[in-house]
C-alpha cells in the first residue's frame, strides 16, 4: 500500500513555451530525494506543479501517483486540493514573507487542524517542541523572530496535518550557514521520527551530496542524471553533471583554474532541437545537436548520447600552492580602530575593527549577514562614515584611482539608462584613461566588443557582472573590493567569475578585497583572510592557516557548518 | 489581455486626436461660435442647422463646444507641464541632497494635502479675482507638491541602488550624477504622471470655471458652458449632455492612455 | 477574531500606556498642523486684494463710520499678530464674526446648512464604501476576468470623471428623462430628505468608488502575489481561512485610504451642492468666495482643515491598532 510518491511524464507549459519536458520522478517512503539545478532548470515549477501552485498563466500535464491515489494534473489544481497540506506539504525558502506579518505564530501553525484542535495548549506546544521552539513563540508575530526561528514556525505549520511527503523548496538557502546547518539536521530528524518522504530542491551541491539518497539532476527544463546518492556527482555520466561538479569551488584546496562550463544557462523553451546541454558541452558532436538524447538506464540514468564512461581519465586538476604575493611588504591601506553604530540603541556594526591590505594582495572577509563585513567595505570606499578610527591609505592618487567596488547584485549595478560603451568610457575618463580602451577592457573580462552596443538589460547576470567588473578596473585602482560577487550568480558561472578575478589580479597587479559568506569561494580567490562575526574581526591570517587550525570558536563553528552539509 | 490592452493607444488616440484639431483649428471650423442670435432664443436638438440646439442668447452648442475645447485643454497642460518642470527641478535636488530643502519641500506638501485642492484652488482663485492664465498659475502651484514628492521618491529609489553608488566612487559630480545617471531612469514615470495630470488639472479647470472662476464670461468654455445650460437642461438636453460628454471623454481617453503608459513603464522596471 | 477578543486587546493597549503616548504625540502634531492653517487662514483677508475694510463691507454702503466700526471690531489698526490673536481667541469659542452677505453671525449660517452636508458626505461615504470595497475585493480575487477588466476600466474612467459633469448628466437621465428622482432642493427632512439626497450622493461617490475600488483591488492583489498566501495554498488551508488571511493584511492600506477619500469627499460636495442647488455647507462656500464674504470663507476652510486633520488621526490610530508591526516599533 505504502508505495511513496510517483510523478511520470510531468509537462510545464508557460506563456512562452516549455518550462519542464517529460519529466520522471520517484520518491520512496522515508527517503529524501534531491532535485538539483541551476536557476532556470524547471526545478521550483516542478514541486509547484506537485502542489498546485503554479502561477497564472502556467499550465501542467502528466500524473502524479501517491500510494494508490493517482491524479491527473491537466485536471487542474482542485484535483490536488484532497492531497495538497494533507498528505503533500510544501516548505518555502523565504521564512520572511512566506507566514502572515499580522497572525501571530501559534494561529498560523494549526490553522490546519480541527477547530477544537485548534485550541488546545498542549497541541501548540508539541508542534513548537518538535521543532524546537519555546511554547512563547505561539504568541508572537514572525517579525519577532529571527530568519531561523522564522522557518521553524514554517515548518511546523507545513507538518500540521502530518504530510506523507515534504517537499523543501531551498529550505535553507535564505538562512546563515550556520542557521542552515541546524535547519537541515531539523529536517533530518524530524524526517526519520515520522519515517517521512522528503524531496530536497536545491541549488548547492553540498546539500544534495550530504543528505540525499538519491539525487536528480536538471538542466534547462529537463532532467539529465539522477542516480545514488553522491554516486551521481562522484561518477558523474552526463558532462553537465560533471562539469557542475568541477566547477563547485573545493574548500580543502585552492585550484589554479575552476573548471567551469562556457557560456550561461539557456531558458528551457529557447532550445528548439538535439541535446539541451550541446551548445555548451565540449564533447557534443552533430548528433548531439540534431537529436535529443533520451533517459536511459536502471539505477542510474542518464540523458546522454557519449556520456563519460568510468574508464574515462578524469581530468586533473591543478593545485596552486598558496603564494605569498610579491611587493607584500608595502601596505596599502591601513584601518585602525574603525567602529560604527546606526542609531543609538543598535549594536556596534563595526567595533574597533582594524584590518590592512598589501598592494596587490588579495585578502578575504569572511562573515554571516549582520557581520559588519558589508559596512566595512563601505567605510573604506567612502559610500558611509564612521564614528571613530582611521583608514590611512599610503599612496597619494586620486579617489577613483585608489579604489573600486563590485556588488553583489549585477541586474541593478549597470545603469539601464546607459549602453555599455558609455558606462565603461565615463569609467575611463573618471580614471584619466582614454575611451578607446572600451575595446581592449571588454576582452579584459572575456566579453566580444560588440557589447559596447548593447543595454544592460540584454546581458544575462554574469555577463552584467563581468562589465561591472571591467568598469570597475578602469580607472586601474590600486585596490579592487567585491561585495559577495558570486553569490547571485549560478555556480557553472561563478567559477568563471572566480577564475576572471584571479586572473585579473595576475595580470594587473591590483590589491583585492574579497568579502563573502562562502568560505569555498573565498579559498579561490584570498589569501589571507579575516573573520568577522557581530561587527567584530574575531580572527585573521594566511588563508591556509586558519584553514587548517583556526583558533576562534565562531570560525570553528563556521567550518563545521559548511563542512559538514 | 494583452492584445486587449494593446489597442489602448488606438482607441484613446481617435478622441483625443479629434479634441486636438479642435484645439488647433476651431477659429477657421467655427469662426462664429459665439455669435449670438437673441431671436433664436433656446431651442431643442435636431432643430434645422443646430444639431444640438442652442442656448438663451441663440449661439449653437455644437460650435460653442468646438471652440470651448482650447480653453478646457490649452491650460491644464500648460498646468501638468509647468508642475512637472517644477517637479523635477526640486525633486531631484530635493531627493538626492536631502537637507533644508528636503524638510521645507515636504512640509508645504504635508499643508497643502491638509485640504482638498478642489477648496483650495476654489478660495485662492475665487479670492484674487484673476482671470485664466492667474487660475493656470495657482493649479501649478498646487498640483507641484505631488509631482516633487514623486520624483523625490523615485530619486531616492535610484539613488540607493548599486549603480549610483559605483558613479560615486568612481567620483563623478553630482550634476552629472543627477542628470545623467537618475535623471534619464526617472523620466519615464515622470511623463506618464504628467498625462495624468493632464486629466486631473483638465477637471480641476473646467470645475473652477462651473464654478464661475476663471474664465471669463463669454469667451467658450465647457465648463462654463454647463453651468450656463443648467436651467436649461428641460428645453434643450443637448446643451447639458455635450459638454459634459466632452469633458469625460476627454479626461477618460487621458487618464486610459496615462495608466497604460505606466503600466507599461512599470512592466520595462521589472524585466531589467 | 470576535469582538470581545479584540476589546480585549484594545484595553490591554491602553493599559501599557504607549497607545496613550502616541496618541499625546499625534494630538500635538495634528495640533500645529491647525495652528499654522489657521495662520494661512487668517492672511487670506489680507492676501485678498483691496482694503480689508472694505472687503468687509461687502455690498453694504461704504461710510466713514462703517469703515471706523468695522476697523475697530476686527482690529485692523493692531499689528498684524495682534489681530490674528484676537481672531483666533474668538475662533475658539466659536466666534468667527458676521456674514457680509447675509446679516448673521457665521456660527448661525453654519449650524443651519451644516447638517445637510453631513447627511450628504455620510450617504456618499456609505455608498463608496459598501460598493467599492466589495467589488475591489471581487476583482482582486478574480484579476483578469470579465468582472475585474469591466470595472477596472469603468473606475480608470471614474477617478477622472468631473463630478458637476456627472452630476447633471444623472439629473437628466433620472431627473428628467426617466422622473425617478426630484430635480432640485434637499427636500422636507425625514424620508423625502433622503430621496432627494439619493442622486447627490450617487455623484459624489462615483469619483469615490473609482478611487477606493483601485486601493482595495491593488492591496488584495498585492496581498495575493505574497508567499503566505501560497504557502497558506500548500498546506491545504480552506478557501475562507486563505480569504481572512488575506483581508485581514490587506485591510491595513485599505482602512488608511479610506482617510484619504475623506479629504476628497469634501472638496466633491461642494460641486455637487451646486450642481444640485442644495444648500449645505459646500454652495455657501463657493457663494462666499465669489461675493468675497471672508468670515464664511475662512470659517468654512478652518473647519474642514480641523474635520480633514482629525480624520488623518483617527485613520493613524487605528493603523496602530491593526498592525502589530506598528505597534511594536511605535510610529515614525
Amino acid at each position: 500500500m505504502n508505495r511513496g510518491l510517483t510523478l511520470s511524464n510531468l509537462v510545464v507549459t508557460g506563456p512562452a513555451g516549455l518550462i519542464v519536458t517529460r519529466m520522471d520522478l520517484h520518491v520512496e517512503p522515508g527517503q529524501t530525494v534531491a532535485l538539483v539545478g541551476e536557476s532556470g532548470s524547471g526545478k521550483s515549477m516542478t514541486a509547484k506543479a506537485m502542489t498546485g501552485l503554479l502561477p497564472r498563466g502556467v499550465s501542467a500535464t502528466g500524473n502524479l501517483q501517491l500510494d494508490d491515489t493517482v491524479i491527473d494534473l491537466s485536471e487542474g489544481p482542485t484535483a490536488l486540493s484532497h492531497l495538497r497540506g494533507k498528505r503533500i506539504s510544501l516548505l518555502l525558502q523565504n521564512p520572511f514573507t512566506s507566514l502572515s506579518p499580522v497572525h501571530r505564530c501559534g494561529e498560523q501553525i494549526t490553522a490546519t487542524l480541527s477547530p477544537d484542535l485548534r485550541r488546545s495548549k498542549d497541541e501548540i506546544r508539541r508542534r513548537l517542541d518538535e521543532v524546537d521552539l519555546p511554547e512563547r513563540v505561539a504568541r508572537q508575530f514572525p517579525f519577532e523572530l529571527s530568519g531561523g526561528m522564522r522557518q521553524r514556525v514554517a515548518l511546523a505549520a507545513s507538518l500540521a496535518s502530518n504530510p506523507q511527503i515534504l517537499i523543501g523548496d531551498e529550505p535553507t538557502t535564505a538562512l546563515d550557514v550556520t542557521t542552515q546547518r541546524e535547519m537541515l539536521n531539523l529536517l533530518e530528524r524530524i524526517q526519520q521520527e515520522r519515517n517521512m518522504s522528503l524531496l530536497l530542491i536545491t541549488h548547492d551541491l553540498g546539500v544534495a551530496r550530504e543528505r540525499a539518497d538519491k539525487i536528480l539532476v536538471m538542466y534547462a527544463g529537463r532532467l539529465v542524471e539522477s542516480g545514488h546518492g553522491s554516486d551521481v556527482f562522484t561518477h558523474a555520466q552526463h558532462p553537465y553533471t560533471a562539469g557542475l561538479r568541477d566547477s563547485d569551488p573545493p574548500l580543502e584546496h585552492r585550484l589554479i583554474e575552476l573548471p567551469a562550463i562556457a557560456g550561461s544557462v539557456p531558458h528551457p523553451w529557447e532550445v528548439a532541437i538535439g541535446c539541451v546541454f550541446a551548445p555548451r558541452c565540449n564533447r557534443a558532436d552533430d548528433h548531439c545537436r540534431s537529436d535529443a538524447p533520451e533517459l536511459v538506464g536502471t539505477a542510474s540514468q542518464v540523458a546522454c548520447w557519449k556520456p563519460i564512461t568510468q574508464i574515462e581519465e578524469q581530468p586533473t586538476l591543478q593545485i596552486a600552492h598558496d603564494v605569498a604575493p610579491q611587493n607584500s611588504k608595502d601596505p596599502l591601506v591601513v584601518l585602525t580602530g574603525l567602529s560604527q553604530r546606526f542609531t543609538p540603541t543598535a549594536p556596534l556594526a563595526l567595533d574597533d575593527v582594524s584590518l590592512e591590505i598589501r598592494a596587490g594582495e588579495a585578502v578575504g572577509i569572511v562573515g554571516e549577514s549582520g557581520s559588519g563585513k558589508t559596512t566595512l567595505a563601505r567605510c573604506l570606499i567612502g559610500l558611509q562614515s564612521f564614528d571613530s578610527g582611521t583608514i590611512s591609505w599610503s599612496i597619494d592618487v586620486p579617489m577613483a584611482q585608489r579604489a573600486q567596488i563590485v556588488f553583489q547584485d549585477p541586474t541593478s549595478a549597470l545603469n539601464p539608462a546607459m549602453t555599455i560603451g558609455a558606462t565603461l568610457a565615463e569609467a575611463l575618463r573618471a580614471g584619466q584613461r582614454d575611451k578607446s580602451e572600451v575595446e581592449s577592457l571588454l576582452h579584459l573580462v572575456g566579453l566580444p566588443s560588440e557589447y559596447a552596443n548593447r543595454r544592460p538589460s540584454g546581458l544575462s547576470g554574469g555577463e552584467q557582472q563581468r562589465v561591472a567588473i571591467a568598469r570597475a578596473i578602469a580607472p586601474r585602482p590600486r585596490l579592487l573590493i567585491c561585495d559577495e560577487p558570486v553569490s547571485s550568480l549560478d555556480v557553472s558561472v561563478q567559477a568563471q567569475i572566480l577564475n576572471l578575478m584571479n586572473s585579473l589580479l595576475r595580470d594587473l597587479g591590483i590589491a583585492l578585497l574579497f568579502i563573502t559568506h562562502d568560505l569555498a569561494v573565498v579559498r579561490q580567490v584570498a589569501s589571507r583572510v579575516y573573520v568577522m562575526n557581530n561587527g567584530k574581526v574575531v580572527e585573521s591570517g594566511a588563508m591556509e592557516e586558519v584553514l587548517l587550525s583556526p583558533q576562534h570558536e565562531y570560525t570553528r563553528q563556521l567550518f563545521a557548518s559548511v563542512a559538514g552539509k | 489581455m494583452t492584445t486587449r490592452r494593446s489597442l489602448i493607444p488606438f482607441v484613446t488616440g481617435i478622441p483625443l486626436s479629434i479634441i486636438a484639431i479642435f484645439v488647433l483649428a476651431s477659429r477657421w471650423i467655427v469662426p462664429n461660435a459665439t455669435q449670438q442670435d437673441i431671436m433664436t432664443g433656446v431651442t431643442a436638438p435636431g432643430t434645422a442647422g443646430h444639431l444640438f440646439g442652442t442656448d438663451q442668447l441663440g449661439r449653437d452648442i455644437g460650435q460653442l463646444a468646438i471652440a470651448g475645447a482650447s480653453s478646457a485643454v490649452v491650460g491644464p497642460i500648460v498646468i501638468a507641464l509647468g508642475s512637472m518642470m517644477i517637479g523635477i527641478l526640486l525633486g531631484t535636488f530635493a531627493g538626492y541632497m536631502g537637507g533644508w530643502l528636503d524638510l521645507l519641500l515636504s512640509k508645504y506638501a504635508d499643508l497643502l494635502l491638509a485640504l482638498p485642492t478642489t477648496l483650495v484652488a476654489l478660495v485662492v482663485t475665487g479670492l484674487i479675482d484673476g482671470g485664466y492664465w492667474v487660475t493656470v498659475l495657482v493649479l501649478i502651484m498646487l498640483f507641484s507638491p505631488t509631482d516633487i514628492r514623486m520624483i523625490r521618491g523615485s530619486v531616492i529609489a535610484q539613488t540607493g541602488r548599486p549603480y549610483i553608488e559605483s558613479a560615486k566612487v568612481l567620483g563623478l559630480s553630482r550634476r552629472r550624477i543627477m542628470f545623467r545617471h537618475i535623471l534619464p531612469n526617472v523620466l519615464p514615470v515622470a511623463f506618464s504622471t504628467m498625462l495624468l495630470n493632464v486629466a486631473f488639472a483638465l477637471v480641476s479647470m473646467s470645475a473652477l470655471s462651473f464654478l464661475g472662476l476663471g474664465v471669463g464670461p463669454g469667451v467658450p468654455d465647457w465648463g462654463r458652458q454647463l453651468s450656463d445650460s443648467r436651467d436649461l437642461i428641460d428645453r434643450n438636453w443637448g446643451s447639458v449632455v455635450l459638454p459634459a460628454m466632452l469633458i469625460i471623454i476627454t479626461a477618460a481617453a487621458i487618464n486610459l492612455l496615462g495608466d497604460w503608459l505606466q503600466d507599461r513603464f512599470e512592466q520595462r522596471a521589472v524585466q531589467r | 477574531m470576535d469582538s470581545a477578543h479584540s476589546h480585549r486587546r484594545l484595553t490591554q493597549l491602553l493599559s501599557r500606556g504607549s497607545l496613550t503616548r502616541f496618541i499625546i504625540v499625534r494630538l500635538a502634531a495634528t495640533g500645529l498642523l491647525l495652528v499654522v492653517l489657521s495662520f494661512v487662514v487668517f492672511a487670506l483677508l489680507h492676501l485678498t486684494p483691496g482694503d480689508p475694510a472694505r472687503n468687509l463691507v461687502g455690498v453694504r454702503n461704504v461710510t466713514p463710520e462703517l469703515l471706523q466700526s468695522i476697523r475697530d471690531k476686527y482690529h485692523l489698526n493692531d499689528p498684524f499678530l495682534t489681530q490674528y490673536l484676537h481672531w483666533l481667541g474668538n475662533v475658539v469659542q466659536g466666534d468667527f464674526g458676521e456674514s457680509i452677505r447675509n446679516n448673521t453671525t457665521v456660527t448661525t449660517l453654519l449650524s443651519d446648512r451644516v447638517l445637510l452636508t453631513l447627511q450628504l458626505a455620510a450617504f456618499s461615504f456609505t455608498l463608496t464604501v459598501l460598493f467599492a470595497v466589495p467589488l475591489g475585493i471581487a476583482a482582486a480575487w478574480r484579476s483578469g476576468s470579465v468582472l475585474d477588466r469591466s470595472v477596472s476600466a469603468a473606475s480608470i474612467v471614474g477617478v477622472g470623471a468631473p463630478t458637476y459633469a456627472v452630476g447633471l448628466l444623472l439629473l437628466y437621465v433620472f431627473g428628467l428623462w426617466l422622473d425617478i428622482f426630484p430635480v432640485y432642493g434637499s427636500g422636507d427632512g425625514g424620508f423625502d430628505r433622503w430621496w432627494h439626497l439619493v442622486l447627490p450622493a450617487i455623484t459624489l461617490a462615483s469619483g469615490l468608488a473609482a478611487m477606493v475600488f483601485k486601493l482595495t483591488r491593488t492591496a488584495v492583489v498585492a496581498e495575493l502575489n505574497q508567499d503566505y498566501v501560497a504557502f497558506a495554498q500548500s498546506r491545504g488551508l480552506s478557501h475562507r481561512q486563505i480569504r481572512s488571511l488575506v483581508l485581514r493584511n490587506a485591510m491595513i492600506p485599505v482602512a488608511t485610504s479610506l482617510g484619504l477619500v475623506f479629504a476628497f469627499l469634501f472638496g466633491g460636495t461642494i460641486l455637487v451642492e451646486v450642481t444640485f442647488a442644495l444648500q449645505g455647507i459646500g454652495s455657501l462656500l463657493a457663494g462666499s468666495v465669489t461675493f468675497k464674504d471672508l468670515p464664511v470663507v475662512q470659517a468654512i476652510t478652518l473647519l474642514t482643515a480641523t474635520v480633514i486633520a482629525l480624520t488623518a488621526l483617527a485613520v493613524d490610530i487605528l493603523y496602530y491598532v491593526v498592525d502589530p508591526r506598528v505597534r511594536k516599533r511605535g510610529m515614525k
